[in-house]
């Protein structure tokens, strides 16, 4: 075999471990698959799915153009211009290639297996990204590191079709390529980072986090005096292009020149013109005339710039911050003014432990690599520092931002490693330190103990920045193997944790679950699929289906039937409209049922299995958002007991019995424990004995499990009676006379609003 | 999508083909409940005019098990005469109130005569109805109008001109008209008309009984349930009567004298009120419905925000004999999401004399709103058969080709767009051909280096 000179051993190496990593990231995010099958997984991506289907069949122009008349009945849906159309059209161009190509593959498999593809291309630029903060080594460090952070694989295991599987991808490439013009000064990389920023605005709103992310850099940069024409050229350049394209997506449209989020980008944009014409008068005047000037020309433009935003804001033209923006800052607020933001689980603040259950061990190494930063503090690793510092509060305040944080946790991380690697591993200096040096360092030849070993890297790295000569390595032979040791050790784990943390945690799809029989054999439990299924087979075309926002993409895309409300929740009113109808009365819901054509009512109810995620459990949510509404039909004390605690049982107030919701998961739930008292497992409460009357709806479905209760809603009575005195009417009750009045009067009303 | 005909419309089409002779959309099978089958005779005149509007009638008793009126989910009859309220029914009888009640709502029609003993059974049913009977052995009084042939001196037989009912059930009846019986008051539910009315001075009680407050009494009342069915009650039997129809009227006129006529009312009254119960009149169809772009005919499931569409309905009304034109001018058509978005009166077209119906057609310019909306005619007028017609359409925003180009107010862009291609290359030209070579352009750069 023919010898390879050393730069192409490296080459070839790291060209063999890049595709390892890209391998590992690959496969460890298809336990989904192996475990259960190649389904899309959760609630958004089947949105995604069902777009990228339509995509495919009806082409690109069809998809730009889509107004879909079956989501938000009876508003519609503008989707062509309301959705980030980077992943649908990947897959689509991706599934178009292979099919040129004549490899016959279903549009299900590109997109389940898409965000693990991804996941490879993430490892790699992250390598490259890290390349440039230190070197290979640390480089491919970071990229095994990203291709198996828990962190990451949350949102991109197999059939996890979202937007953030491209986006983490997109996100580093973008910050590579940035990295790169701004060391270069090239108009060219930025104008590919601008290019990358465009594909990433098209993926992912998310992409905000880079319009203000790079700003900020390039002031911190300013600030510290570096503001050069590298800064000046890449800067200018990836503005100009980047927003200019940015605004060629449909949603995002004028956005970046009209929404406070990114104002940063435009005031930095200013701000490098007014640098760099301040660096041009100052090359053309004297010193002093140079000083007035300056002293003028700041103020003014200090005045004009507060005053016209101010005004422009006052106007209206600029659009205040979103209610999403100000969550970020007080994480108190969405819970009092948006409680549809606040609903969402990936939209609360992270607890502590989540940080090391998605980094592990990199959570501690990445304050290291942040310090190691600031050691050498060039433009790049200026950018790293404000990264972590940006995106360590953010993922601080939201569960979902953890998403931009892993990336530089695992560069940061990477590069600590790679340095102590760098260091215990360095066989070389035994040159070195045979030159004289300053320090009394005699130990380095002699046996010593760690503490001496540390004390001499302590000593090495507070002379590093002075001079290199005055470099010390770790020759004692002890203490190389118990640090290296150890740092194996930690990587095993490290590996370890992750794998197990996917299989578990993160791999299961979501609309099919698993438990486990006594004997130890995996028990599937697939109700949602079965009663979407059922659905589809057994219910009129364009039957309405009424259920909480959270399976409103599922029933589209599973059930293919037209539904009130969706996960896409543009409507704070159509939510609240649908939650008002969930903890009304029977009369009051059916009314809003009525109103608005719904044919079926679909409700998840855990109470059975202990499923948790149920909607009772979800109730609290759907009667605030209600009540920010209707505060004078919904009220949220009404709800709890009067000892303020949330029951189901016996003791639940009458507002929460009468409610159609609890009325609709509880309706002949005794039925199934016979003489026994019926438990709810999820609440551990024992319900009452007879089952909730329900009178405007009948039970039309009930999955196995009862994780699904699927009602429709009957028609007016043929005689315009109320619906109870019809079930009264049908059980044999007589009426009583002196009703009457009053009856007809509720009669008439019922008729009034239903005509 | 789906237009929803009135259940009645397309029920009455396959009937009538199926059962070509009936004058009745609904059919001709007429089941006659009594009391005692013996008394059928009392009121043959009445029967014999249904005979002679080609209906076949059964003669039963509510005890009767053998006669069964809903057998394997079909209707064996296809209208009800009652005229048996003394009879106890069991709950589970064959003629209980449930079966009779599933009756109608499987588009039977009922016709119903009372009497003031009428048992706790039929005013139960008469309650789902939201028709409340009056207080057993009450019945219904007036000293100031009844028929003095007739009358046995306890003013209980009235005579009555006070139709109040709607035009299409019963219209004008040239005579008086007799009753004696059981007054009933109706609930305010809009399915309800009211038909006959007492007048001025009557009262209800028990005989002897004339301290009870004064008003006009219901006597005759009408429903329609919502898929059409019709239901009619009658607080008399005698009202069915050979007496009553036979008889001549007389009664103090209020000027003191003698009002007489020759024969009463009840006759045209009781053919009238049986006409529109059993759907031989009054019965609206939709024959056909659609809407097209202006200028094209082809029906679209999606149109554009103002798109100018025209919409056509084709209705037409049954006499009895066959289907004729329907004139109206409050025929409305809604653009609905929601809300009403555009409510607008339907004009009737001018079509060929030949057609039987009548034409109405709008043109509209839709909202410019995008949305699912239904294009709905939702005609209920007292009497008339319902009719809702529902097309269901989605509104679409403009497509991405479809704005306005070449705006006058776009102009300034035009030009700064062209200045800026125009200014770029004159100054890349300049840039290239005045500033010299590039080893000047470095010694320029070196040495303002050097200067810093």
């Amino acid at each position: 075999m023919a010898k390879l000179d050393a730069s192409n051993q490296q080459a070839l190496l790291k060209t063999v471990i890049l595709g390892l990593i890209a391998g590992a990231a690959f496969s460890s995010r298809l336990f989904s698959i192996v475990r259960y099958e190649s389904v899309i997984h959760e609630f958004d991506p089947w949105f995604n799915y069902r777009t990228t289907q339509m995509l495919v069949k009806d082409g690109f122009y069809e998809f730009w153009n889509w107004f879909d008349p079956r989501a938000w009945y009876p508003l519609g849906r503008v989707v062509g211009g309301t959705v980030y159309p980077g992943l649908m059209v990947t897959s689509a161009i991706i599934h178009n290639v292979l099919h040129y190509l004549h490899f016959p593959v279903d549009i299900r498999n590109v997109c389940v297996l898409l965000a693990p593809v991804f996941s490879g291309a993430t490892a790699y630029a992250t390598y490259l990204l890290t390349c440039e903060i230190k070197d290979s080594s640390a480089g491919l460090l970071a990229a095994a590191f990203i291709g198996i952070a828990p962190g990451y694989i949350s949102r991109s295991v197999a059939g996890s079709y979202d937007n953030e599987g491209i986006a983490i991808f997109l996100l580093m490439f973008t910050f590579y390529l940035w990295i790169k013009a701004l060391k270069l000064g090239s108009a060219l990389w930025a104008a590919a980072a601008a290019f990358f920023y465009f594909y990433m605005v098209a993926a992912w709103g998310g992409y905000v986090f880079i319009i203000n992310l790079i700003p900020l850099h390039v002031l911190v940069l300013m600030g510290m005096g570096r503001f050069s024409t590298r800064v000046y050229v890449s800067y200018s350049t990836f503005y100009i292009l980047g927003t200019l394209m940015s605004m060629q997506i449909p949603f995002v449209g004028f956005q970046p020149t009209r929404t406070s989020e990114h104002m940063a980008a435009l005031g930095v944009f200013g701000l490098c013109q007014i640098l760099a014409f301040v660096e041009l008068v100052r090359s053309h005047v004297q010193e002093r005339q140079f000083q007035t000037l300056l002293r003028i020309f700041v103020v003014l433009i200090f005045v004009v710039g507060v005053v016209g935003l101010t005004a422009l804001t006052m106007t209206g033209f600029i659009a205040p911050w979103t209610g999403r923006f100000y969550s970020l800052w007080d994480t108190g607020y969405a819970k009092i003014h948006i409680p549809i933001i606040a609903s969402v689980s990936e939209h609360q603040p992270t607890a502590w432990p989540s940080f090391f259950f998605d980094l592990e061990m990199l959570i501690f190494l990445f304050p290291a690599g942040v310090y190691l930063c600031f050691r050498q503090l060039r433009d790049e690793h200026v950018f790293i520092i404000v990264y972590s510092v940006f995106a360590s509060y953010f993922a601080g305040v939201m569960v979902r931002l953890m998403l931009t944080l892993t990336p530089v946790v695992c560069i940061s991380a990477a590069v600590a490693l790679s340095t102590i690697l760098d260091t215990y591993l360095d066989f070389n200096t035994a040159e070195s330190t045979t030159e004289p040096s300053g320090q009394p360092s005699a130990s380095t030849e002699t046996p010593r103990s760690k503490h001496a070993s540390a004390a001499a890297k302590a000593a090495a790295t507070k002379d590093a920045d002075s001079t290199k000569e005055k470099y010390f390595g770790i020759l004692n032979f002890d203490s190389r193997t118990i640090v290296l040791t150890n740092f194996v050790i930690f990587l095993v784990i490290f590996v370890w944790h992750c794998t197990w943390v996917t299989s578990n945690a993160y791999s299961s799809p979501s609309i099919v679950l698993a438990s486990r029989n006594p004997d130890g054999s995996q028990h599937i439990i697939d109700d949602f699929r079965e009663s979407y299924n059922w659905l589809r087979q057994n219910t009129k075309e364009d039957a309405k289906i009424m259920s909480w926002w959270d399976y409103g993409y599922q029933i589209s895309g599973m059930a293919d039937r037209p539904t009130l409300v969706d996960n896409n929740t543009w409507n704070n009113t159509h939510i609240a409209t649908v939650g008002r109808a969930m903890s009304s009365n029977e009369e009051d819901a059916y009314e809003i049922m009525k109103q608005h054509d719904v044919d079926y009512v679909l409700i998840i109810f855990g109470g059975l299995l202990g499923y948790s995620g149920d909607d009772i459990n979800k109730y609290l949510w759907m009667i605030r958002i209600a009540e920010g509404v209707w505060p004078d039909k919904i009220k949220e004390s009404n709800y709890f007991t009067p000892t303020g605690d949330y029951r189901v049982d016996d003791k639940a107030s009458q507002t929460m019995k009468d409610s159609l919701m609890y009325k609709m998961s509880y309706y002949r739930f005794t039925e199934l424990f016979g003489p026994h008292a019926p438990v709810d497992r999820v609440r551990q409460q024992t319900l009452p004995k007879e089952s909730p009357e329900l009178n405007v709806l009948d039970e039309a479905f009930t999955s196995e499990n009862w994780i699904v209760r699927i009602y429709k809603v009957k028609d007016l009575d043929n005689l315009g009676r109320l619906h109870k005195d019809v079930a009264q009417f049908e059980a044999g009750k007589k009426k009583r006379k002196a009703q009457r009045s009053s009856k007809s009067k509720a009669r008439r009303k019922q008729r009034e609003d239903s005509d | 999508m789906r237009p929803i005909f009135s259940i009645l419309a397309s029920a009455a089409v396959l009937l009538s083909a199926t059962l070509s002779e009936a004058k009745s959309l609904t059919g001709n099978r007429v089941l006659v409940l009594l009391d005692d089958l013996n008394s059928a005779g009392e009121y043959s005149k009445f029967w014999s005019s249904l005979e002679d509007r080609e209906y076949k009638i059964n003669y039963s008793t509510p005890q009767n098990q053998s006669d069964v009126l809903i057998a394997m989910a079909k209707r064996n009859y296809d209208h009800v005469v009652h005229f048996a309220p003394h009879s106890k029914v069991a709950q589970d009888s064959q003629f209980s109130n449930r079966a009779l009640i599933k009756f109608v709502d499987m588009g039977g029609n009922l016709l119903i005569g009372l009497t003031p003993n009428t048992q706790d059974a039929m005013r139960d049913l008469l309650r789902e109805f939201d028709i409340e009977l009056d207080t057993r052995n009450h019945r219904v009084f007036d000293d100031s109008s009844y028929d003095e042939g007739l009358d046995a001196g306890a003013f209980d037989t009235l005579v009555t001109e006070n139709i109040v009912s709607p035009k299409p059930i019963v219209g004008e009846v040239n005579a008086p008209i007799l009753f004696r019986g059981v007054g009933h008051q109706v609930g305010s539910i809009p399915l309800l008309n009211r038909v006959l009315a007492t007048e001025g001075n009557a009262f209800s009680g028990e005989v002897g009984d004339s301290s009870r407050e004064k008003g006009a009494i219901d006597l005759v009342s009408s429903l329609q349930a919502r898929n059409n069915a019709r239901v009619s009650v009658a607080g008399s039997l005698d009202l069915f009567s050979n007496i009553f129809i036979d008889s001549p009227v007389s009664r103090k006129s209020k000027s003191g004298g003698v009002e007489k006529f020759a024969r009463s009312g009840n006759k045209e009254f009781t053919d009238e009120l049986s006409r529109w119960t059993f759907q031989e009149k009054s019965v609206l169809k939709v024959f056909d419905h659609r809407h097209h772009k202006e200028g094209e005919t082809q029906k679209l499931e999606t149109y554009r925000i103002k798109d100018n569409i025209t919409y056509t309905i084709e209705i037409a009304e049954y006499d009895g004999e066959k289907w004729t034109p329907y004139h109206a001018s409050d025929v409305q058509l809604e653009v609905i999401m929601l809300d009403p978005y555009i409510r607008t009166t339907l004009d009737e077209a001018h079509i060929a004399p030949e057609h039987h119906y009548a034409r109405y057609k709008s043109h509209l310019t839709l909202p410019d709103v995008y949305g699912v909306f239904t294009f709905k005619v939702n005609y209920k007028r007292p009497g008339l058969t319902y009719l809702t017609v529902e097309d269901v359409v989605a509104i679409r925003p403009f497509r991405h080709d479809e704005y306005p180009r070449f705006l006058s107010a776009a102009y300034p862009y035009y030009v700064s767009v062209g200045s800026m291609i125009v200014g770029f290359l004159v100054f890349s030209g300049t840039w290239l051909f005045t500033w010299g070579s590039r080893e000047e352009a470095k010694v320029v750069v070196q040495s303002k280096v050097s200067k810093k």
